[in-house]
């Protein structure tokens, strides 16, 4: 299960590029794709636009299952000035649509509420708002749920700008760059907690299934038949009971029925309660 | 459960009942949502993750403060059987609940404005002006989740103070310490789901033991509360017979089963969708993947299975008592 980093604005990757092990895979024009062992990093590019046109772009790509990190600054006005906040609610400008990312294990930073408007983010504005404010948020929120379960799509938002002090260009992105330890543990705690989920929840019946498929060449509907009953074997007869009852097919089956016999027999052995 | 994080609708973030819910949460992190529903039935959420990491969504019921029974669920002899829904979802995780097939979320919502559900069930009755049976807890368990809301406390006592009404608290929680200052009533029904541990042990994870359902069981009889047990759902599990059998053993030589109001058998059946459902999102529980036949939109055991397990239960009950009044589903 790949992790995929998503920024908008390369200044907010550079610093997870330098820490991450990753290279350039895929660019089209000023879009970048970087992929390493452990995480993917997307840079799209800034506005509510081009991240959801990035991610249709990389999915289609790469299909397999993903878990997507919006990451990047943000501005609060009752939020504390360079403080990470794992968010907990996302809307969009109109305040009417809103996306709530699972959050499934205890975070190591505070919850933040996020809007997301298509302008940038005036002093004016800020000053109104109540929430952490971006111009991405909400619009991965709704691509990445056309690929993703609601536990697969998080954001992690970090505080450049309140409204009152002014927004250094310059010295934010150090102040940034130190504090990327915090959001990574969270990142590696969430993908541990999804990928035990996974094994807990779809237990691996391909070290069975596999010697089956080449014994008696079953058809597909044959095949769900077969990996429901090792999943109910599993539970009440355990490995060796289903092994044992695997040893006993011959293997130089030739005949079509004689397949047919030797898989109905394993099936009624393996559902037998 | 994950208690840090509670979704509280806007409207009722003073509510009485949200503010005393609060009072019993560890640093509850409130997150205000519109409506319950906008996290409750958002697209593409992770049922398994969500139990795993479970939240608490408190919400105000605006309508349908009750339900007609469906005809899988017993009406005990009532014509008229409704169900009402004040929480949805449960604390406990047993692998055959209809409710993994049923919400796309494993959250637990509480609806905190217990009077309204009250207030109308009043209503349902002036204008039914005969015996209603209500069930309150088909879509949870609120026994077990008596010390975060008196569900329970508030409805006896509203209960108590209706003719025509008699009410079901089903439950696999053994915190009858709950009740216990509360004066027990005819119309009011204490029905226990009892399990054999082996089933427990493979399909019903968080609830308590067999061991300390019976003690709970006994201390309701000795306190008067009127009790059902429901065998229900009876599992097809490995050596289920004998299971079976040692339970019922197990309760008689604790309880008098004179002493129990009826008992109530049904084995395992679910609506076919919730099923497949099921089905796709664990492949963990064996109990899922047993081969089934179908009845109209219901699936359940071959018939041979389903009078098997019937039959053991039943006998093992008369064989201890004779006059038992047993309903069979």
């Amino acid at each position: 299960m790949r992790i995929v980093l998503c920024f908008a604005w390369p200044a907010e990757a550079k610093p997870w590029l330098e820490r991450v092990n990753c290279k350039l895979r895929f660019q089209v024009k000023h879009v970048r794709y970087y992929q390493g062992a452990d995480y993917d990093i997307l840079i799209a590019g800034m506005g509510p636009y081009h991240l959801p046109a990035a991610i249709g772009w990389i999915q289609g790509l790469i299909p397999e299952d993903k878990i997507w990190w919006n990451i990047g600054i943000a501005g609060g006005k009752e939020n504390q000035l360079h403080q990470w906040f794992y968010i907990s609610s996302v809307t969009n400008e109109t305040g009417a649509d809103f996306f709530y990312p699972e959050i499934s294990i205890l975070p190591n930073m505070p919850l933040g509420m996020l809007q997301t408007s298509a302008q940038p983010v005036s002093k004016t504005v800020l000053a109104a708002a109540d929430n952490l404010a971006d111009m991405e948020g909400f619009a991965f929120c709704m691509a990445a749920q056309l690929f993703a379960s609601t536990s697969r799509i998080q954001l992690l938002k970090w505080v450049s700008d309140n409204g009152v002090e002014n927004f250094d260009k310059h010295s934010w992105q150090k102040k940034y760059a130190d504090s990327i330890d915090e959001p990574l543990q969270l990142i590696q705690a969430h993908h541990e907690k999804i990928a035990s989920m996974v094994v807990a929840t779809k237990p691996d019946i391909d070290v069975y299934l596999q010697p089956l498929l080449d014994v008696l060449r079953p058809t597909f509907s044959q095949q769900v038949m077969i990996k429901d009953a090792l999943y109910f074997a599993r539970q009440y007869h355990g490995n060796d009971y289903i092994q044992k009852k695997i040893a006993a097919i011959p293997q130089d089956l030739k005949q079509k029925k004689e397949k047919n016999v030797w898989l109905l027999q394993l099936l009624n052995e393996l559902r037998n309660v | 459960m994950f208690s840090g994080l509670v979704y509280i609708e806007e409207d009722i973030l003073t509510h009485p009942g949200t503010l005393q819910i609060l009072s019993k949460l560890a640093n509850p992190q409130v997150v205000p949502i519109k409506h319950y529903k906008d996290v409750f039935n958002q697209a593409g959420s992770d049922w398994r993750l969500q139990k795993a990491a479970q939240k608490i969504i408190l919400a105000s019921r605006r309508s349908h403060f009750y339900y007609q029974g469906s005809d899988i669920t017993p009406a005990f002899g009532f014509k008229h059987f409704y169900y009402n829904t004040l929480a949805l979802n449960c604390v406990y995780d047993c692998d055959y609940c209809y409710l993994q097939g049923m919400f796309s979320s494993a959250h637990l919502v509480l609806f905190v404005n217990n009077d309204d559900f009250m207030e109308q069930t009043k209503v349902l009755l002036q204008q039914l002006q005969e015996p209603v049976y209500l069930a309150l807890s088909y879509d949870t368990d609120l026994l077990a989740i008596e010390h975060w809301y008196p569900y329970c406390k508030e409805w006896i006592a509203f209960a108590s103070e209706q003719t025509n009404l008699t009410i079901e608290i089903r439950t696999k929680s053994i915190n009858i310490k709950a009740l216990q200052p509360i004066k027990p009533a005819d119309n009011i029904i204490l029905a226990w789901t009892l399990s054999p541990q082996e089933v427990i042990n493979l399909h019903e994870p968080k609830t308590p033991s067999a061991q300390s359902r019976i003690a709970a069981i006994k201390k309701a009889v000795e306190q008067g509360w009127r009790v059902r047990i429901c065998f229900d759902p009876i599992l097809h599990i490995p050596n289920a017979e004998m299971a079976y059998m040692k339970l019922v053993d197990e309760l008689a030589s604790q309880i008098q089963l004179t002493s129990i109001d009826s008992f109530s058998l049904g084995v395992f059946r679910m609506n076919q969708d919730f099923l497949k459902r099921m089905q796709h999102q664990r492949k963990d529980s064996a109990l899922l993947f047993h081969v089934f036949e179908k009845t109209d939109d219901t699936v359940s055991y071959a018939k041979d299975i389903k009078k098997k397990l019937i039959d053991v239960v039943t006998n093992r009950i008369t064989h201890h008592e004779k006059r038992a009044h047993i309903v069979i589903l």
